[in-house]
């Protein structure tokens, strides 16, 4: 497989088997062994598996060599999700986002090998260009977030709209705050110009990819 | 019937909201100033912070909001040196209280005498928010006052306002770094050419666009950047890295 940052969905993840796994062990690495975040399920294959994991979810796999060196996950606001579920909390204020054009964003990671020190790594810079590019070219108006209140100062600083839910407040010893970002053309130059990236999509995509928003299928009013 | 609650947690999404389009030091010092004030703040700060020996906080000052005499008192004898609360803001990721910088006042007593000089000119109960990214320390909004609301919620408010309004405070300080583009890429391709000197039928010509809609963008670049005609709106989108000379 080329290399790229993959789009991977439910209509195409056949292509994707040995990926996918990959990407759960990555975060299973992350997420499990060095942060030790405590919410998430512990299971004995050394995969971190959530509830969102479905078919409805979409990943995006920053794949060189065969191999997931980074990735981030979407899922749409509609159904069922992170911040609905667990966290609803973190959006006392503005509620919580259920469109069909607003994502929920969650799980961003980059492989340790690849991250740098004292700075954005080139891996993570190509991984949320690309979540943010993904969303644009998929029509969608916003991603909704719960994020360690670290991002907020780097993602405005990208020139992102970030709109806050609710206020601010810790969790597991962290500083989290929820809010949703603006998808457009000038967020996407923002990060790029931020990190001196090409004006080119890293964005790969095999087979036939779902499209993000399903098209509803209509009702006719009269027969 | 009855007075107005404030809750600080509108307040501060009303806050973030207004800030967000003003490109004018002098409002954003003024709007800060009328909001801190509401929790019994008098007194605050964004600034970076020189790591111990290297520099001087005034040359990382980003808006000062303190009083001009302790201002100067803390510039001119280097008062960050006896800092407790600058230590803390490099250990901390999380905002806290003043009184929660750790320090041992016995071992420090330069620390102590600089507390209680603060306390003296109203500065004191204080709060300090750290702006970390994953790349580390980047600046602290420090605020101070006598008779201050520090409950859970009102912290919480505060945390967020500050986090928008570090941001708000580089955007205008150092606009020369083009962080957050307030132009569509048509408005700075019509300023450029104005920078130039190119009337707006000229440029109508070189785009082959109607001269009304050239105005028509010109008009929205000077709402933009608050400035009232065609001249200062090509230098305030030079200054802020919207448009460059060639």
């Amino acid at each position: 497989m080329i290399d790229g940052v993959h789009v991977v969905t439910a209509s195409n993840r056949h292509l994707y088997e040995e990926a996918i796994d990959q990407s759960y062990r990555l975060r299973y690495r992350i997420y499990i062994e060095e942060l030790k975040w405590r919410g998430l399920p512990r299971r004995d294959d050394r995969c971190e598996i959530d509830q969102f994991d479905t078919p409805d979810a979409v990943n995006l796999l920053y794949l060189e060599n065969n191999r997931v060196i980074g990735g981030t996950r979407l899922f749409p606001s509609t159904e069922p999700h992170m911040l609905s579920e667990v966290f609803p909390h973190f959006a006392a204020i503005r509620g919580v986002p259920r469109e069909d054009d607003i994502a929920e964003w969650t799980r961003f990671y980059v492989a340790p090998e690849r991250r740098e020190e004292h700075r954005a790594s080139r891996v993570g810079s190509i991984v949320l260009s690309s979540m943010i590019d993904y969303a644009l070219h998929e029509g969608l108006s916003a991603v909704s977030a719960l994020m360690n209140t670290y991002w907020l100062p780097r993602f405005l600083g990208y020139g992102w709209r970030v709109r806050p839910l609710g206020l601010p407040d810790v969790h597991d010893g962290e500083w989290l705050v929820a809010g949703t970002i603006d998808i457009s053309a000038e967020a996407l130059a923002g990060i790029r110009r931020a990190h001196g990236l090409a004006e080119r999509s890293a964005l790969v995509r095999l087979g036939v990819p779902r499209p993000f928003i399903r098209e509803k299928r209509d009702v006719p009013a009269v027969a | 019937m009855g007075e107005d609650i404030f809750d600080p947690g509108r307040a501060a999404f009303d806050f973030i909201d207004e800030i967000a389009c003003m490109t004018d030091q002098q409002s954003v010092i003024t709007r800060l100033d009328r909001e801190f004030a509401k929790y019994g703040f008098t007194a605050w700060v964004i600034t970076g912070l020189p790591t111990p020996g290297a520099g001087r906080i005034e040359d990382m000052m980003l808006l000062n909001g303190w009083n001009p005499d302790w201002s100067n008192h803390y510039f001119k004898h280097n008062l960050i040196k006896d800092d407790p609360v600058g230590a803390f803001c490099f250990k901390s990721i999380g905002p806290f209280e003043w009184k929660d910088a750790p320090y041992d006042p016995a071992q420090w007593p330069e620390a102590k005498q600089l507390m209680n000089a603060a306390a003296d000119v109203g500065m004191r109960h204080g709060f300090c928010v750290p702006i970390h990214t994953p790349a580390g320390f980047q600046a602290v909004v420090s605020i101070a006052g006598e008779h201050v609301d520090l409950s859970p919620y009102a912290k919480r408010a505060l945390h967020l306002m500050a986090l928008y309004a570090h941001d708000k405070a580089v955007s205008v300080v150092r606009p020369h770094e083009p962080r957050r583009r307030l132009l569509t890429k048509r408005e700075r391709e019509i300023l450029s050419w104005t920078a130039v000197g190119k009337t707006a039928w000229e440029i109508s010509r070189i785009l082959g666009i109607s001269e009304a809609t050239v105005v028509d963008h010109l008009r929205a670049a000077a709402t933009k950047l608050e400035t009232p005609n065609k001249v200062a709106t090509v230098v305030a989108a030079l200054r802020r890295g919207e448009i460059a000379l060639q």
